[in-house]
């Protein structure tokens, strides 16, 4: 275990939450207070932020990077992850709020007209301190759930302990996720018991203890949210951000790449953004958020070009291996001011894998032949594969239909076709576990499937700022084959290397 | 100084006063005497701008209800609930401070500044208590929570004297204490309204406490006065039927009482 990593990744963790759940705070109690007082008001506050708590954390998080982008704001990282987290954290403090002014007795909310007080101070004097109890409560449930929310800020680029929990997940590393979960849950009730503290001076009404407590904490607090915004305040050079998404592969060229940069020039800074989603990855890219990625060409062909052909009724057919290349360095130039500073030399592609004893005895090796038996047979596919341009092709050429799709993470998905529980999986050409799991893939024997070749992209600002690094990045150029690229996922998969360990021993080979 | 002229204030739901025209006598304790429901609580939230009339004027010291600004008006009256009201959160010393402390900051202060520091403001809040008849010492620091009904009474009239308003509204007050408590009380507001001389209306339904309290009194009824004037000359020649009928039975639970105590 890498106790500086636990270190920055909990004060990471810790640092969103108490950010996000003092905004939410400031936010609330503020708007509790004029809700108290309007039923239209509070009908609404209420609807607005209980809606909110419907939708799955994870999507609300992710809706927050293509918004912030539109208006131009900072799009990954901390800023969408505060807004998100801020948001859900709410309703259960507006709640509070609410509900808590609204329980002081008639007889006292009269008084404090009868004394003469104005609104100000019979809220400030009286109802605030009244409902405070309550709003605590209200708090420290926001705050709890923030924690644990906060886990979930690791795809759209802001570091937390959910980094632990994704990368874990993805290279099926348990210990990591066990490890990510405990640190969380025990950062939750620490919180919840500074708060529950807090609650107990007020309830005894032990005010000086009461306001040492929340004054220390508010003070820690902002401290810690603070101290990174100070140091940065300082002029430093511009950290060159590698993002990947979120599969062994990618972290380990994230890795790769990052290495490779630090022999060519110990001293410059990098930050590795992993276990980022699929387009946030490219959105970042493209907004200058992320300066390195890897992407491959079939993925980028569907993602950019199939759109605009589809607007503009023209057929969507990729061109051959290597026209596709050229074309897309020509593409995402001009349209996305991204270069391509190398093809690695591996293809990541799509390809349907299944159980070798299987293929035997339905004599399967080509996707022709598994289209004959696909109405007998179960697919496993990873979440993206059936809203996929290459499934739609697969689906037109092949005409396929399976007896049922099972959608299930991809890191689950060689398991499950190995134990039978489902028939077909879309496996990924480079996955090390087609060797363990002994699957065959099929041949893709019409061409329905694009080239995947890996591509090593960057945005055209970074390199004209950085022109001595990317020269030297392209010298990556088809550096790593299918086998190689195959081996170093094994290693990771079933061998519980590391992969910022693969990545140097991929470096050293070479 | 409190003149109600043909006032009415009517509810969505029924109840209210109307059409009632009083002049309450300035520096006499005026009871509002009548059953639940008569309308005697209406009349007094109406004084501090707890309600606004409905129609007819109600002037307080020379000036309609409607042209008072209502902070400045509730500050210059004392006002005393049931229950007391005393806020939970505060101390005794807290609760009889407060209404000093809402002073600060006021556009036009009715005490100055030089008048409302801190150390003036404890020196009048344990006056008060002692005016009320409480050692500041060892009531200053509890809770309402940790008081008896009656010390929560004393201590919501003591808050009421921290500005020396020239005006005390006071609904229900004692009616919740028991017996022996509510004698004491009722000495107590007398003792002091001799030493302070404001003018004072308390609503009560009970026509006795109205005897031990008040110099006049005004009996109202399903929302209109029945009949006002000084207690004494009310009492030997009471006009409307419903007072002869309150007073007699007044008098039948006092005898009642005296035959079964053995008294002659």
């Amino acid at each position: 275990m890498n106790f500086t990593e636990l270190g920055t990744l909990t004060l990471a963790h810790l640092r969103l939450t108490l950010t996000a759940a003092m905004a939410s705070c400031l936010l609330s109690v503020p708007l509790g207070v004029l809700a108290s007082r309007n039923r239209k008001v509070s009908g609404l506050l209420l609807g607005v932020s209980g809606i909110i708590q419907t939708i799955p954390a994870l999507a609300f998080l992710a809706a927050m990077v293509p918004l912030l982008s539109y208006l131009g704001a900072p799009a990954i990282g901390t800023v969408p992850a505060v807004l998100g987290l801020c948001a859900y954290a709410v309703f259960p403090i507006l709640v509070a709020t609410v509900t808590g002014i609204q329980q002081v007795p008639k007889e006292l909310q009269e008084q404090t007209k009868a004394m003469g007080m104005t609104t100000r101070q019979s809220l400030l004097r009286v109802e605030i301190p009244l409902a405070a109890p309550l709003i605590l409560a209200g708090v420290r449930t926001a705050t709890v759930w923030t924690v644990g929310m906060a886990t979930l800020a690791t795809p759209i680029g802001a570091k937390s302990l959910g980094n632990y929990i994704f990368t874990g997940l993805q290279t099926r590393n348990h210990s990591l996720v066990l490890w990510g979960c405990v640190t969380a849950a025990l950062l939750a009730i620490g919180l919840q018991s500074v708060v529950t503290v807090a609650e107990r001076f007020l309830k005894a009404h032990k005010k000086a203890h009461f306001r040492w407590v929340v004054g220390t904490a508010t003070a820690l607090s902002l401290w810690i949210i603070a101290a990174p915004l100070v140091v940065s305040a300082f002029p430093k050079e511009r950290q060159t951000s590698i993002g990947t998404k979120g599969f062994t592969e990618q972290l380990i060229l994230g890795a790769l790449i990052e290495h490779s940069i630090h022999q060519h020039q110990p001293k410059h800074q990098t930050i590795v953004l992993e276990s980022l989603g699929s387009s946030v990855v490219f959105d970042g890219l493209t907004h200058n958020a992320i300066d390195l990625s890897v992407d491959y060409s079939g993925t980028l062909w569907n993602m950019l070009v199939v759109p605009e052909r589809h607007k503009r009724a023209q057929g969507s057919k990729p061109p051959g291996q290597m026209a596709l290349q050229g074309f897309l360095a020509d593409f995402l130039l001009k349209q996305h001011n991204v270069h391509i500073l190398a093809w690695l030399g591996f293809e990541n592609s799509y390809a349907f894998a299944v159980q070798s004893d299987l293929a035997d005895r339905l004599q399967l090796n080509t996707i022709s032949d598994l289209a004959i038996h696909a109405s007998q047979l179960e697919l496993g596919n990873d979440y993206e594969f059936l809203k996929r341009e290459v499934w739609k092709s697969l689906q037109n050429t092949y005409r396929l239909e399976f007896k049922a799709t099972r959608t299930m993470d991809p890191a689950l998905m060689y398991d499950a076709v190995s134990h039978g529980e489902v028939d077909v999986i879309t496996a990924f050409t480079t996955d090390g576990r087609i060797n363990t799991h002994n699957l065959r893939i099929l041949t893709d024997d019409k061409h329905a499937i694009p080239a995947y070749d890996a591509a090593l992209l960057a945005n055209g600002q970074w390199v004209a700022e950085h022109p001595e690094t990317a020269e030297h990045l392209r010298t990556l150029a088809n550096s790593i084959d299918n086998h190689t690229m195959r081996r170093a996922n094994l290693w990771v998969d079933i061998e519980k290397d590391t992969p910022s360990h693969v990545a140097n021993r991929l470096l050293q080979q070479q | 100084m409190i003149r109600y002229q043909t006032v009415s204030k009517t509810f969505p739901t029924g109840g209210g006063v109307r059409d009632l025209t009083l002049e309450i006598p300035t520096g006499k304790i005026t009871a509002l005497v009548g059953p639940s429901g008569s309308g005697k609580s209406t009349a007094l939230k109406l004084v501090n701008g707890l309600l606004a009339p409905s129609d007819g004027t109600l002037c307080i010291q020379g000036i309609p209800q409607k042209e008072w600004n209502p902070i400045e008006l509730r500050r210059s009256v004392g006002y005393v609930p049931q229950n007391g009201a005393l806020f939970p959160h505060m101390t005794v010393l807290e609760n009889v401070t407060l209404p000093q402390e809402i002073l600060l900051g006021a556009s036009n202060p009715r005490i100055s500044q030089a008048k409302n520091l801190p150390e003036k403001r404890f020196r009048r809040a344990t006056h008060a208590l002692k005016q009320v008849e409480l050692d500041s010492t060892e009531f200053g620091n509890r809770y309402p929570h940790q008081l008896s009904g009656g010390q929560k009474q004393r201590v919501a009239v003591a808050r009421t004297l921290v500005t020396d308003p020239k005006i005390i509204l006071l609904d229900e007050p004692f009616s919740a204490l028991d017996p022996l408590t509510r004698k004491r009380m009722q000495i107590l507001l007398t003792k002091l309204h001799k030493e302070l001389g404001f003018t004072s209306i308390v609503v009560t339904h009970d026509v006795a406490e109205a005897f031990a309290v008040a110099d006049y009194a005004a009996v109202m009824d399903r929302g209109r006065l029945v009949e006002s004037g000084d207690l004494q000359s009310l009492a030997n020649n009471p006009q409307s039927a419903y007072l002869q009928e309150l007073l007699a039975h007044t008098q039948q639970q006092s005898q009642h009482l005296q035959t079964e105590l053995g008294e002659p």
